[in-house]
């Protein structure tokens, strides 16, 4: 041991510590750099039996296979043999070519317990990633991991836009089929519908057998207000549905229309739930309103509160009209109309 | 008979052992075993009339903080890139990976399969990088380990992309 200034007892016991359990084997290869040509060490945990001189150095191990003559120092570590035991290999040149193996499976074990956990928090981490994603839209998922926006538990008073979405006629539709033709049928149609919410920012606080309620403005991404986002997303909504619904009409299926209730208020927006299982929600006035007026609007109909038709700063050319409604609970109110004209 | 090395590539966890474990044992399981180093499979496939053995170097996932080495490329005549089709970031680490190869053992036949096709209500490669991925000149196949879905296809694609008839 030339450079280590270490008494022999003390390097011993390093030995013993260290490098016994990793019980090396070498060959040095002849001046071909092919085949072997001496040997030592303790081969039994490599091969069964032990290598004969003038053998081929690749009969060693077949990850060896058509390295040689191998020019360089070369490792090839954590080779995970039959018997799940992990080796080493390592080539090096001194005055000829040296090939090294060690046993090298219980740390790597250990590193592995580590790699486990680290790649498996990855992907868990990406899963819920992805879910959040799904629920609230990229925008939100942003804001929850920079920590500037959480879901306080005692909620957070503002304004915002919610809108009810429901796909008309379904309940019919859903007795006059099969389960799994139900399930497919609306999941198509919902799939716009999400797709829109999540598109304008707005994020899905609940989604019903047959419909949805939205919320637009808790995050504050909405350039030209909350209120317009969400017109903007039933606008497109009706327009996709529509194709959607032309699509089928062409197979001989029902067609079935959406149609949708818009209100603007105050609302408490916030968690609510045991802490097993939470949902995010929004609560206010406007929020039965927006519920009602969905009740009230016909396929392919959209019903808007005052407030927020009064916050479009672009109708899209769209006609309104006002009607007046009684809902129960709420009383006399006008609410505006727009039959859509498909684009 | 013919010998090629095959290297299995792609980042951590997208189901490189898996689809070795499908292609050479006919099994799946749904449990996770990260790869520490490397784990060679062998399995022979007709090409015509010849006889290829395929030896399968199943390497460990490329992660941020652990780099596939280049000594495990080294004398390799085919690769598998793997993503993770519910993983669109895994493409990237394809790229980079492939890069890598081409740097250590030159431009070599490789297949590129998006993995998990099974999980559709997972899926996250849109159509549209899929065209792009499938414009270039490597075949891509949407492959599943759990379902065996385009699995042979794909290693027996890449073993006569190895010897070209
Ligand atoms: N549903 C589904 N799961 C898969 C598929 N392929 C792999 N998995 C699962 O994904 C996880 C990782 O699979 P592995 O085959 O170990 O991935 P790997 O690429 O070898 O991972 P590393 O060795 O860490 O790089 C396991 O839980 C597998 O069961 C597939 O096609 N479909
Ligand atoms: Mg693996």
């Amino acid at each position: 041991m030339p450079t280590l200034d270490l008494p022999k007892h003390l390097m011993g016991y390093l030995t013993d510590m260290y490098l016994k359990d990793m019980k090396p084997a070498w060959v040095r290869l002849d001046a071909s750099g092919e085949h072997i040509a001496e040997m030592g060490g303790d081969w039994s945990v490599y091969c069964d039996g032990t290598p004969s001189i003038g053998n081929p150095a690749d009969d060693l191990n077949p990850v060896l296979m058509g390295l040689f003559p191998m020019p360089d120092d070369f490792r090839l570590s954590q080779i995970e043999g039959d018997n799940e035991r992990y080796f080493d290999i390592d080539i090096i040149q001194h005055d000829g070519c040296w090939v090294m193996f060690s046993d090298v499976t219980s740390i790597t074990l250990r590193l592995q317990k580590m790699q486990q956990a680290t790649n498996s928090l990855h992907l868990k981490y990406s899963r819920s990633q992805q879910i959040l994603e799904r629920h609230v839209g990229q925008p939100v998922v942003d804001k929850v991991h920079a920590g500037s926006y959480t879901l306080k538990a005692e909620g957070i008073r503002q304004y915002i836009t919610t809108m009810f979405i429901d796909v008309r006629n379904f309940t019919v539709f859903n007795e006059a089929h099969d389960a799994q033709v139900v399930m497919t049928t609306i999941n198509a149609y919902l799939d716009i519908i999400l797709d829109e919410v999540l598109n304008h920012q707005g994020i899905i606080d609940k989604v019903t057998g047959d419909g949805a309620m939205t919320v637009f403005g808790v995050t504050g991404e909405h350039k030209h207000g909350a209120e317009q986002s969400a017109y903007d997303a039933a606008l497109i909504m009706m327009n996709r549905v529509a194709s959607h619904n032309q699509e089928r009409e062409s197979q001989g299926l029902e067609a079935m229309k959406i149609g949708m209730g818009i209100a603007s208020g105050e609302a408490v927006t916030g968690v609510v739930g045991t802490h097993k299982r939470r949902a995010f929600t929004a609560f206010g006035r406007h929020v039965n309103l927006a519920a009602r007026l969905e009740s009230k609007a016909p396929g392919g109909s959209i019903l808007l509160d005052d407030p927020t038709y009064q916050a479009l700063s672009d109708r899209k050319g769209q006609t309104f009209s006002t009607v007046q409604l009684t809902l129960k609970g709420i009383g006399d109110m006008q609410a505006w109309r727009n039959d859509v004209t498909l684009s | 008979m013919i010998q090629k090395k095959v290297c299995m590539l792609g980042g951590f966890g997208v189901g490189k052992t898996s689809l070795v474990a499908r292609f050479v044992h006919s099994r799946f399981s749904d449990q996770y075993l990260s790869t520490m180093g490397v784990k060679v499979d062998r399995k022979g496939v007709d090409v015509g009339d010849r006889h290829v053995n395929m030896m399968l170097w199943d390497i460990y996932g490329e992660e941020a903080n652990r780099k596939v080495a280049t000594s495990y490329l080294r004398g390799t005549s085919g690769a598998i890139l793997v993503a993770d089709g519910t993983r669109p970031e895994t493409l990237e680490t394809t790229q980079i990976l492939l890069q890598r190869l081409q740097d250590t053992v030159g431009d070599i036949p490789s297949i590129l399969l998006i993995n998990k096709h099974d999980l559709t209500d997972q899926w996250a490669v849109t159509d549209s990088a899929l065209d792009a991925l499938q414009a270039a000149s490597r075949p891509v196949y949407l492959s599943s380990a759990k379902t065996g879905e385009h699995v042979e296809t794909a290693f027996h694609t890449l073993a006569e992309l190895m010897v070209p008839s």
